[in-house]
């Protein structure tokens, strides 16, 4: 139950197009046929008691008091279950319904705490109902049995579940099926004996997820947040979005305010909105618990300096740290050049924020310097969807995967890295019925929850070898070609270069059985998949840094966007090409133009009418060449040429691929400017720390996975008295460039003046819309769910020959094995806000997972410390044998600093965008006495001039 | 690799010929065409004049078609043009 009661109209909405009247208490009502009389009845404000009934599930009628009276029918039938028919005259208030709810009240109340006043949740919708249908005392006494001195489970973290105060209404195990798709949680006995169960052990040790669906679902204190308990019931919510993955969750962050005025709110709990365009009332154990990190104790609130990395920090005011940074820079490039400074905006920050960034480096630091960690996940996603169909984004939006009756899902693992979307996605694919309404092909080394797990299981999954990927999809699209299952009319109409794509396509070289032996696909069932989606009335493909994150990301991308165009598969909802983009604001960040060859809106910096546009607007020459990318700054800082760098809620210190050559550029800067809520690994290597803010201290938006924007609104006051839009403009004036804005809606009206597909955006129009995804344009003044309709933004989509090319980094009887890095639920990239929360107790440390006949020839079981060495380099952590993982290939996550996953991994890139080769390192395990026991890497061994 | 001032060049050299190990398929002529234009679209001037130092010297690391790439430049980096690849990208 939520601060704000959102409107609940107890079963979900029918979707028929055809309507039937009934008549609830003498009114009439209008509804799609299948409607529940529950639902037509709220929808004229009529509210039937209900306990078991919620919109956002199915109908149950366990609870029995919903009861109504329906001319021409038996009894009494429950109102949610009872579908509307036309002419159906139904009545919800009799004496006899009265009797009847105050009776099954007083049933409930006899096995319910009394204690109203000491409940924790103070608006249990059991006290509300048990006033509405009149219950003044209970006749069964106290003395009968009951459940009321059960113990509760406190296990979890977050959430306490509480027997005593349960009424087994079900609630919480139906949110746990039909809506996270965990399936959880069960009724555990019969009658007087039904309690609750998480699988008959505790909820921290069973397959539990702690989404918060149940919490959010109980009618009762049953299921309550731990914070609600020691804090109390908040007292004001605001309507925000989640800092963390790329699915953009709108959350309501409800608050307790001080008497004190000079202390800061604080945050109780952060409740999903149902409004929610990207989660419609859905969230995860990150979003929905995880915000504590806001106010850890090793949150930095006042700017530091130091002359050197090895001298401790001093705490000075922000003109002193904003001076020493400006002045520094405007010295390096006195002495090493305009380009010898750089900077890195976050893909966690807003789209104001990140905007400022860029200007910054544009206009004050008067280069193209400018990059975002969108360079290391999806740069290829930006080089090859703007290739093919001329904008590097997603095609449509999350409910498109409702529409889709097959989906390919690649180098993606939506349950752990986008779990709400991945929710949506089982509720799609699980069976309604005897028939599934979807069908999923899983193509990923590892066997991820979605090839097989409670009611959903894969048609086909394809355990491709790391780093073949191309060739794969290649072969997908050459037996829809060769088989005469792709789209001609699609292709003659909507694309160029179809002749020559066909003919490269159907070459011998990349049918199924030619490519078998490099990908390790079957390939009959690379056949049998291929025509599963090139057959199917709607075929979707998602994807993540599986894909990306190789020597051939981009070719990948194009790859696929080929296969979906030769299939006829975009342009509308259901099918696509999908990005699962990682960051809350890794999309925005990219939009804003942070990227070194991009003014805002991906224009690239030699077009002159686009320079103009800024060149006018901020009274400075821009750059017309290309500026660095984040893995170019590096090499040309240890190259002496790179001297400076500001970086901005990133640590690349921990994110990127080999640490010791990227501590190693570090180092070898003379001024390093870090912006960050912590002191990250990157800020070992700095000189000036700016404290930075939260998402509940900022104002302003960020643009998820489907080009949704959404507004983030203050929750409470900076805590480092400045906003970090702020900061950077003061740094810039400091550098003789003034610039200021005087909020950040005023940052976003100049996006929107400045940028084509953000022309309808403002603060404003976000307000009254609740998000919009862009384009946003006078011919798409709401927004653009679906892209490429009709025509690509391109004109034509441009077919490319994606030639398979074998990546470089190659196993051999030293290094045999190949390390894939991915992400993991509970974590979020480095870490730094999930480690500072009671997250840790699911993944405290990072783990090896190997396959049981890599770990038998090296004696090495579940628990064991092992020395994981690449050619770079190496470190310890502790193994996981498991057979989700393929003979031959290992899986860590790079979620905690101390373990290091990234000091193996290599300089190899795409070659398009420089991202980093993450799922590709040959590596060795072998057992390891200690941490620290571990074969140093020939890179390593070279420094040193020894020789192995 | 971690290394001094022959660091951008080992980076402008392995990246280079990441890029043309990608266009090797076609004639070389187009080969050297399509990675001439990507370069000159994505790379920042300084690694361009650090890879065409490498050709000028006549490094014998520096595969053909990315040597023919870069001669394909004019003395002074045309800076009027919008940034388009043959192939329309």
């Amino acid at each position: 139950m939520t601060l704000i009661v959102e409107p609940d109209y107890g079963t979900p909405p029918a979707t028929s197009d055809q309507v039937v009247t009934v008549t609830i208490d003498g009114r009439d009502v209008s509804v799609p046929a299948g409607t529940s009389v529950m639902r037509a009845a709220a929808e004229a404000d009529i509210d039937i008691p209900r306990l078991c009934a919620t919109d956002s599930l199915k109908a149950f009628g366990s609870c029995r008091l919903c009861l109504v009276e329906v001319d021409g029918a038996k009894g009494t039938p429950a109102s949610c279950t009872t579908p509307c028919t036309d002419g159906m005259t139904v009545r919800t208030q009799t004496k006899q319904l009265g009797q009847l709810r105050r009776g099954v009240m007083e049933l409930y109340l006899s096995d319910h705490p009394a204690d109203c006043a000491g409940c924790a949740r103070g608006n249990c919708e059991m006290q509300r109902l048990a006033s509405t249908v009149g219950v003044a005392e209970v006749r069964y006494g106290l003395g009968g049995a009951s459940h009321l001195f059960e113990k509760p489970d406190t296990t979890n973290p977050y959430f306490a579940y509480d027997p005593a105060a349960c009424i087994v209404c079900s609630r919480c195990v139906r949110a746990c099926d039909e809506i996270q798709g965990t399936f959880a949680l069960t009724v555990q006995g019969r009658g007087f004996d039904s309690r609750i169960t998480p699988g008959g052990t505790s909820f921290l040790d069973s397959e539990c997820v702690s989404c918060g669906a149940c919490v959010q679902a109980c009618p009762t204190d049953a299921l309550t947040e731990k914070t609600v308990v020691s804090l109390g019931m908040p007292t004001r919510s605001v309507l925000t979005t989640c800092a963390y993955c790329g699915v953009g969750c709108s959350f309501r962050a409800e608050v307790q305010d001080s008497p004190d005025p000079s202390q800061q709110p604080t945050v109780v709990r952060m409740m999903p909105s149902k409004d929610g365009g990207a989660n419609e009332g859905h969230s995860c154990v990150k979003g929905r618990f995880a915000f504590g990190y806001a106010s850890h104790p090793d949150r930095q609130l006042h700017p530091m300096v130091r002359e050197s990395i090895d001298d401790p920090w001093r705490v000075v005011s922000w003109e002193e740290a904003i001076q020493k940074a400006a002045q520094g820079f405007r010295a390096l490039q006195r002495e090493h050049g305009v380009g010898a400074i750089g900077g890195i905006s976050s893909s966690r920050c807003t789209n104001e924020e990140v905007y400022v960034v860029q200007k910054m480096v544009r206009a004050a630091f008067r280069n193209n310097n400018i990059d975002t960690c969108a360079r290391v996940c999806h740069s290829p996603t930006g080089y090859g969807l703007g290739q093919t169909f001329g904008t590097s984004a997603g095609t449509q939006d999350f409910a498109s995967v409702e529409k889709a009756d097959v989906i390919l899902l690649i180098g993606a693992n939506p349950t752990d890295a986008h779990p709400v979307f991945a929710s949506r996605m089982k509720q799609h694919l699980r069976k309604d019925g005897h028939t599934a309404r979807a069908q999923i092909i899983v193509a990923d080394p590892r066997r991820i929850d979605l090839v097989r797990s409670p009611h959903v299981e894969a048609a086909y999954h394809l355990p491709l070898r790391p780093g073949t990927n191309v060739a794969f999809i290649n072969a997908m699209a050459h037996v829809a070609v060769t088989e005469g299952l792709h789209d001609e009319e699609f292709l003659r109409t909507r694309c160029e270069d179809v002749d020559a794509y066909l003919a490269f396509i159907t070459r011998p070289e990349h049918a199924p059985e030619a490519v078998e032996d490099i990908t390790g696909v079957p390939a009959e069932d690379l056949r049998a998949a291929a025509r599963l989606y090139a057959s199917a009335p709607n075929a979707a493909i998602y994807y993540g840094l599986g894909v990306t994150e190789h020597s051939q990301g981009s070719t990948m991308v194009m790859g696929m966007a080929n296969l979906a165009m030769v299939t006829g598969n975009i342009g509308r909802e259901g099918v696509g090409v999908n990005p699962l983009r990682g960051q809350n604001n890794v999309q925005g960040s990219c939009d804003m133009g942070s990227f070194p060859h991009e003014l805002p809106g991906y224009r690239h910096v030699s077009r002159a009418e686009v320079r103009s546009i800024y060149e006018d607007l901020w009274g400075v020459p821009i750059q017309p060449e290309p500026g660095l990318r984040i893995p170019n700054m590096f090499d040309s800082a240890i190259g002496g040429s790179f001297k400076g760098l500001y970086v901005q809620g990133e640590d690349i210190a921990q994110s990127d691929p080999n640490t010791r050559h990227v501590e190693a550029a570090l180092r070898a800067m003379d001024l390093v400017v870090v912006q960050d809520l912590f002191l990250n690994e990157t800020a070992r290597f700095a000189h000036v720390f700016l404290p930075g803010t939260s998402f509940l201290e900022k104002d302003g938006t960020f643009t998820n996975a489907e080009r949704r924007i959404n507004r983030v609104r203050p929750v409470m006051p900076s805590r480092v008295g400045k906003d970090e839009w702020q900061i950077t403009c003061e740094l810039a004036t400091a550098m003789g460039y003034a610039m200021s804005y005087a909020s950040a809606a005023e940052i976003m009206d100049e996006i929107a003046a400045t940028t084509p597909t953000f022309a309808g955006v403002s603060f404003a129009r976000l307000d009254a819309e609740g998000s919009m995804q862009w384009p946003v344009t006078d011919t798409t003044p709401h927004g653009t769910p679906t892209m490429h309709v009709g025509e690509f933004v391109r004109g034509k989509g441009r077919l490319v020959e994606t030639v398979y090319v074998p990546t470089t980094e190659t196993t051999n009887r030293r290094y045999p094995l190949v390390l894939t890095t991915g992400r993991i639920l509970t974590q979020y990239n480095v870490g730094a806000q999930t480690r500072r929360t009671a997250n840790l107790a699911w993944h405290p440390e990072d783990v090896l997972e190997i396959h049981p006949a890599d770990a038998e020839v090296r004696g090495i079981s579940t628990g064991d410390l092992v020395s994981l060495s690449s050619r770079v380099g190496s470190t310890t952590l502790r193994a996981v044998v498991s057979e989700r993982m393929p003979p031959g290939v290992v899986y860590t996550t790079f979620h905690h600093p101390v373990t290091g996953a990234n000091v193996v991994t290599t300089e190899n890139s795409d070659w398009a965008t420089n991202c980093p080769e993450y799922k590709v390192t040959a590596v060795q395990i072998e057992v390891a006495n200690s941490v620290g026991d571990e074969h140093l890497g020939e890179a390593v061994l070279a420094d040193h001039g020894a020789v192995r | 690799m971690i290394a001094g001032p022959n660091a951008l060049q080992d980076a402008v050299l392995r990246m280079g010929h990441d890029i043309v190990r990608q266009f090797t398929h076609l004639p070389s002529h187009q080969a050297a065409e399509e990675v001439s234009a990507h370069l000159l679209k994505f790379w920042e001037p300084r690694m361009r004049s650090q890879l065409r130092r490498c050709v000028a010297a006549g490094d014998q690391e520096v595969d053909p078609i990315l040597a023919e790439a870069v001669r394909t430049w004019p003395d002074e980096d045309d800076t009027q043009a919008d940034r388009e690849e043959p192939s329309g990208g």
